[in-house]
């Protein structure tokens, strides 16, 4: 078994983000994600929503370990549970496959909350378990599905981001950052501007000369 | 974002629509009262029927979170 962990600090309000959060598929990094639906959904005696959804995805074995797939299985199905309490502002996902679970199984944890250290931020803490049922190759295939995981982990939130980005517009931070690219544009602008202008003299006064000249 | 089911392709849009705006307008704002459970019924019913016919059996027995089954990050110190 293999164990994965990391955080992630979204730029938005744990609202925002719990907000979204059904809506972050499709993103420009979930082309794996073929579908999503509701199974089950309901609001508990604590106050909490508690779902479940169905998500399909790509089955990307590599080559080795597409034999190992009964039928060659081209997708997988993967359950995603989750509870949030809006008190609290807890937001707890647990996703885990349900085919393939003896070539490779993936359970992953996240916990979604406002920052400790910027309130108006949310951080997620991501864990992930790999393992392999498979007798002798299966130290292996968890070891692929722990790098790819790891690979992927950052991208998920990068496709989460844009998504919140697309939501919600830009954030400060982001509006800074344009602010800052549009003065350089700006400032390029000018220069061409000047150097136009420089041109433009440096063409008049060679006419003038070809004028005297003449 | 697409269903399993092309079937419930149209249930699912008209759920999705009403739960989004539900969820951070209402939910979120302290409501307990979910008015689009009428549209999820029907949705549910669809996509029931499409995994069943798909022959994918998860309806019930699969619940993680909550439950030993769950597993928990090492705690830190």
């Amino acid at each position: 078994m293999k164990f994965f962990s990391c955080v992630h600090q979204f730029k938005f309000t744990w609202d925002q983000v719990a907000g979204c959060y059904w809506n972050r598929y499709p993103n420009p990094n979930s082309t794996h994600v073929l579908s999503e639906d509701v199974i089950s959904r309901h609001i508990g005696k604590d106050g909490c929503l508690y779902s479940t959804r169905l998500v399909t995805k790509t089955n990307s074995l590599p080559k080795w370990g597409e034999k190992f797939v009964p039928g060659g299985t081209k997708h997988v199905h993967v359950i995603e549970e989750s509870i949030i309490n809006p008190k609290k502002k807890t937001m707890i996902t647990y996703t885990k496959n349900i085919g393939l679970t003896k070539v490779m199984s993936i359970e992953e944890r996240c916990e979604y909350c406002p920052s400790e250290s910027n309130p108006a931020q949310t951080e997620c803490q991501k864990s992930a378990w790999i393992d392999s049922g498979l007798p002798a190759v299966g130290f292996a295939i968890s070891n692929f599905g722990y790098q790819r995981f790891k690979r992927n982990a950052a991208k998920a939130s990068e496709g989460f981001e844009f998504v919140l980005n697309t939501f919600y517009g830009v954030t400060p931070e982001a509006t800074a950052r344009s602010a800052a690219s549009k003065a350089v544009m700006l400032k390029k602008e000018k220069f061409k501007e000047t150097a136009e202008k420089a041109k433009d003299l440096a063409k008049s006064k060679a006419a003038a000369v070809l004028v005297t000249k003449a | 974002m697409e269903s399993i089911s092309p079937e419930c392709q149209g249930l699912k849009e008209k759920y999705d629509k009403c739960f989004n705006a539900w969820f951070r307008d209402k939910f979120l704002k302290g409501s307990r009262h979910d008015s689009c459970a009428p549209l999820l019924k029907s949705y549910q019913q669809c996509v029931k029927k499409a995994l069943k016919e798909q022959g994918i059996k998860l309806w019930e027995g699969h619940e993680t979170l909550g439950t030993d089954k769950e597993k928990r990050p090492p705690k830190n110190g």
